[in-house]
């Protein structure tokens, strides 16, 4: 039995392995049939039909044979060689997708009556080159092994409005970089290295870097997830990191970020009805910000932020400045929700080095239910004529509730405070730690005993331990006098 | 077990021969058929006129005004051509035993079945692959 089994499992192998395909092909784009389906090949006026499908009569097409084996339905495959690119798209595409070829920018335009779902591979590498698609119907697009540098435009501009899966195939490096506008930067999607005007959902275990040299590195129009099987993804900009329309979630993934501007910046449609609409949820994976640029978020949602696991890292190094267009301050903030800030698992660690820089700024209530929570600010008060505003520590216009998991704050020994709020700072539960320039007291509706201490003298990189609770603060911190409050159950 | 191998079989057996072409039939309007193998195969369009390369020729053209259409075929028209005249075929195995007569390329491959076989006729001999 088992010697029969091997031989038909030969046979098959073999009898795939001499697969055969029929090719039509012109400028640099080719339709490949398998031979079993071209049928017979006619002419017409003008034109020739084969597969179920008419071309144009053209000088200088080819029809090729070729001995192996080809694309499988709703399959394209654009693979770049240097200033040349080749598109080859499965037969039963022809009419469905109109693809052109420049060098290596390519154009793949999906017709309406597209019905099923098309899968494009990309790979090869081109330092001029580019993909432009459009469509109506969701899409996959799989990076094997790709290398793509437009030096005036998107390295990949999507313009399809549903949803866009961006797989990277396992194993393999990616690598997107955009040039300043110029003539084949022709629309005003141009905001990102890679622009997706859709639903993004990234995944795959490749890597993937990208390098937005003219502002966003990578920009969803709509919702982005990360899904919990992406691989590691890179990204280096003028602007914002990831810039995001709806919502972000990350479900697993390595994603590490330095931008100038914000490093994930979830923005809100019009529509209030958008599910999740400007919210920020990560429950896996690791996010790595690091944000450069004055005023810029490390994390930025105009609705709430949920943190329910994963391993987050944030550094901002910008500084306040005053705002001439808004007549207001604004500054730095590892985090900064529109609303709402919780946390029920997963780790956080924050630190803001900028001039009026914040660790946690919220316009809604912050509540700690779980995970743990490592924050620090550590610039001076910015000061603008007679308005300024303080390096915070976790700071809301709500209530600052802790329940649960670990918290340890330290803010600037410049007039900061650990957790700052004019409404209700309760510690019902939790490991928690304070320091800061000023001192904080929990409201009285606490359920959990707290404990202040002052005159504590921080180094940097040091270790703070009151009652049982250590909390080694950053290398960037130091404070020679610091307000200290603390708090752990069966204090 | 049975129905599984049985399914494997058929799977295996449709696979194999689907992809088995070896043969470009050119069919004109004047009836002829001219062959070409596939291996290395490219024609190229150029304005009226099909230009076809293969491994055993470099630039061979046919007007396109001239073409009926064109096919995939696992045997040579040549094979067919064997049936062109007005007599009868025989058919012998690789060893020379001889098989039998036909009248036509129909009764002769129900009859013989799968094999390889020599294919005698007025209009010369031929060996084909039958499937």
């Amino acid at each position: 039995m088992k010697r029969f089994l091997f031989f038909a499992i030969a046979i098959l192998t073999s009898a795939v392995a001499s697969a055969q395909s029929f090719s039509v092909k012109n400028d640099g784009v080719a339709y490949s049939f398998p031979l079993e389906k071209v049928g017979n090949i006619t002419f017409g006026d003008g034109s020739f039909f084969l597969g179920g499908a008419s071309f144009q009569q053209k000088s200088g097409l080819q029809m090729i044979y070729a001995d192996d084996t080809p694309l499988k339905d709703n399959e394209v495959s654009v693979r770049y060689n240097g200033n040349n690119a080749e598109v080859v798209l499965a037969g039963n595409l022809a009419g469905l997708v109109e693809a052109q070829v420049r060098g290596a920018h390519v154009t793949l335009l999906q017709s309406p009556n597209v019905k099923e779902e098309i899968t494009y591979t990309l790979c090869g590498q081109s330092s001029n080159g580019s993909l432009y698609m459009d469509g109506k119907l969701k899409a996959t697009f799989v990076l094997n092994g790709l290398t793509l540098h437009n030096p005036d435009s998107a390295a990949i501009n999507i313009q399809d409005g549903k949803r866009i899966e961006v797989k990277l195939a396992e194993g393999t490096q990616n690598t997107l970089s955009d040039g300043i506008r110029g003539e084949n930067d022709g629309s005003d999607a141009h905001n990102a290295c890679l622009y997706v005007d859709g639903h993004t959902e990234l995944g795959g275990a490749g890597s993937l870097k990208i390098t937005g040299n003219v502002k966003h590195g990578f920009t969803s129009d709509e919702y982005c997830i990360v899904k919990a099987s992406a691989g590691t993804i890179e990204v280096v900009a003028l602007g914002d990191g990831f810039h995001i329309g709806q919502y972000y979630e990350q479900r697993g993934g390595s994603v590490n970020i330095e931008s100038a501007a914000d490093g994930v910046d979830v923005g809100a449609k019009k529509d209030p009805t958008t599910e999740m609409n400007g919210q920020m949820i990560i429950s896996g994976g690791k996010l790595s910000v690091k944000t450069i640029g004055d005023a810029a978020k490390g994390l930025k949602a105009d609705a709430s932020i949920e943190i329910s696991g994963g391993d987050i890292n944030i550094r901002c190094i910008g500084n306040a400045y005053y705002d001439e267009v808004e007549h207001d301050i604004t500054s730095s903030a590892t985090i900064k929700p529109g609303t709402t800030y919780t946390q029920t698992n997963g780790t956080v660690y924050a630190v803001a080095t900028g001039i009026g820089g914040k660790v946690l700024n919220a316009t809604g209530a912050v509540t700690f239910n779980g995970g743990k929570f490592t924050g620090a600010s550590c610039g001076k008060v910015f000061k603008y004529g007679t308005d300024d505003t303080k390096p915070q520590g976790v700071k809301s216009d709500a209530d600052i509730i802790i329940n649960g998991g670990e918290v340890y704050v330290a803010a600037s020994n410049d007039k900061g405070t650990a957790f700052k709020t004019d409404f209700t700072f309760a510690i019902n539960g939790g490991t928690v730690m304070g320091l800061g320039g000023k001192t904080v007291t929990a409201s009285a509706s606490s359920t959990q005993a707290s404990r202040k201490y002052t005159s504590a003298n921080v180094a940097a990189g040091g270790t703070v331990t009151y009652d049982g609770v250590s909390f080694t603060v950053p290398q960037d911190y130091s404070n020679s006098a610091a307000y200290v409050i603390v708090s752990r159950p069966g204090l | 077990m049975k129905k599984f191998l049985l399914s494997l079989m058929l799977f295996v057996s449709a696979v194999s021969y689907a992809d088995d072409y070896k043969y470009l039939i050119v069919e004109k309007k004047s009836g002829d058929l001219q062959t070409y193998a596939l291996s290395g195969l490219t024609i190229t369009m150029d304005n009226s006129v099909l230009t076809f390369q293969n491994t055993e020729v470099s630039d061979d053209k046919q007007q396109i005004a001239d073409v009926e259409k064109m096919y995939f075929s696992e045997t040579s028209a040549a094979i067919d051509a064997l049936f062109s005249g007005n007599g009868t075929v025989e058919a012998y195995d690789l060893d020379g035993k001889k098989l039998g007569r036909f009248s036509s390329r129909q009764e002769m491959e129900q009859k013989l079945g799968r094999g390889v076989f020599l294919i005698k006729s007025a209009e010369g001999v031929k060996k084909e692959v039958m499937r």
